[in-house]
C-alpha cells in the first residue's frame, strides 16, 4: 500500500515488518495471505476513520487493530501443531513442544541444555590453552590397560598420550560445535519472542 | 478488586460467546474481514482489537465451519470474503439451542421463570 505522506508511509511500514515478523514461521502462502488481509483491513479502516489527516486516520487504523505480536498469537501457536505434526520433521515437533509446553518446564529443560553445552565450550578452551603451556599432561591418554584419562592429568607414567598436538583443533572443533549448536538452540526457541 | 473479578469474568464470557456472534452474522449473508469486525463490534457492543477476529476466523476455518475466497473487485482492490458452512449452520443452531437454555436457567433463578 502507498501513502500520499512519508511519514505516514514510515509508520505503515513499520506496522507491516512487525506483522511480517510475527508470521515468519508460517508457510510463505499464508504469511502473504495474512499480510494482504491485514493491509486490506488498514486500508479499509482509514477509509472510514473521520481523523483529517492520513497519519491520523492511519494511527487510528493500527489502534484498533491492536499488536500483531499479541492477536496473531493464537493463529501461529494452532498452526505449529498441526504442521508439525502432519509433516513430521522433527526440529518442528521439538520448536511446537517447546512453545507449547509450560513455560516453567520449557525454561528449565533449556537452561540445563545450555549449562551442559556452554561447560562443553569452556573445558574445550581450556584443553586448547593447556595443551600450549603442559603440552606433556594435555591430552587422550592410554596405557597398557587402555583408555586412562581426556583431559589434563598431573603424572604421565605408564600413559601415553596419542593426540599430540591433534588436540589442538579437535578442540577448536569442539569450541565451533558447542557455539553452533549454542546458536541454533536460541534460534529456535527465541523466534516467537522477539 | 471487585471490578478486576467482574473485567476478568467478562473477558472469559466474550472470549466463548465471539465465535457464536461471528456464526450468527455470517449467517445473514457474507462479509469480507473489516465489514464483518465492524459488524461485530457495533452490533455486539464489545470494544475488541479488531486483530484478534482473524486468528478466530481461521480457527473456524480450520473447523471447516466457515471458508473464505479472495474475490477481485471493480475497483481493483481484492477482498478476502467468509462463508458460513453447512457445517457452520448446524453448529450455529446447536449454540442457539444451548443459548436459549441458558437464558431460561438464568432468568428460572431469578424468578422470572
Amino acid at each position: 500500500m502507498l501513502l500520499q505522506t512519508t511519514e505516514a508511509q514510515k509508520v505503515y511500514e513499520r506496522y507491516i515488518n512487525r506483522l511480517k515478523r510475527s508470521v515468519s514461521s508460517l508457510p510463505d502462502e499464508m504469511q502473504q495471505d495474512i499480510r494482504n488481509e491485514i493491509s486490506n483491513h488498514i486500508f479499509d479502516s482509514m477509509e472510514s476513520s473521520k481523523k483529517d489527516t492520513e497519519l491520523d486516520r492511519l494511527l487510528d487504523a493500527i489502534d484498533r487493530l491492536g499488536d500483531p505480536e499479541v492477536f496473531l498469537k493464537p493463529m501461529i501457536a494452532d498452526y505449529q501443531v498441526e504442521y508439525a505434526t502432519a509433516t513430521f520433521k522433527p526440529l518442528d515437533v521439538f520448536r511446537a513442544i517447546i512453545e507449547n509446553l509450560g513455560a516453567g518446564f520449557a525454561r528449565s529443560l533449556k537452561f540445563s541444555v545450555f549449562g551442559i553445552l556452554y561447560l562443553t565450550l569452556f573445558t574445550f578452551a581450556i584443553l586448547f590453552v593447556c595443551k600450549i603451556f603442559l603440552p606433556h599432561n594435555t591430552g587422550l591418554f592410554y596405557s597398557e590397560n587402555g583408555f586412562q584419562a581426556f583431559g589434563i592429568i598431573a603424572g604421565t607414567k605408564g600413559a601415553n598420550e596419542v593426540l599430540g598436538y591433534w588436540l589442538m583443533p579437535i578442540a577448536m572443533a569442539g569450541c565451533v560445535l558447542d557455539y553452533l549448536l549454542i546458536t541454533l538452540i536460541m534460534k529456535i526457541t527465541a523466534k516467537r519472542r522477539r | 478488586m471487585k471490578n478486576d473479578y467482574v473485567a476478568n469474568w467478562q473477558a472469559q464470557v466474550k472470549k466463548g460467546i465471539l465465535s457464536f456472534i461471528v456464526l450468527k452474522i455470517l449467517s445473514k449473508k457474507e462479509f469480507y474481514g473489516y465489514e464483518l469486525i465492524a459488524a461485530v463490534k457495533e452490533l455486539s457492543r464489545y470494544d475488541i482489537a479488531e486483530g484478534t477476529l482473524y486468528p478466530l476466523l481461521d480457527r473456524l476455518k480450520q473447523e471447516c465451519l466457515v471458508t473464505s475466497q479472495w474475490i477481485e473487485q471493480p475497483t481493483g482492490l481484492p477482498r478476502k470474503y467468509y462463508y458460513i458452512t453447512a457445517s457452520g449452520r448446524d453448529t450455529l443452531e446447536q449454540m442457539e439451542a444451548h443459548w436459549a437454555s441458558i437464558t431460561t436457567n438464568i432468568n428460572r433463578i431469578s424468578g422470572k421463570s
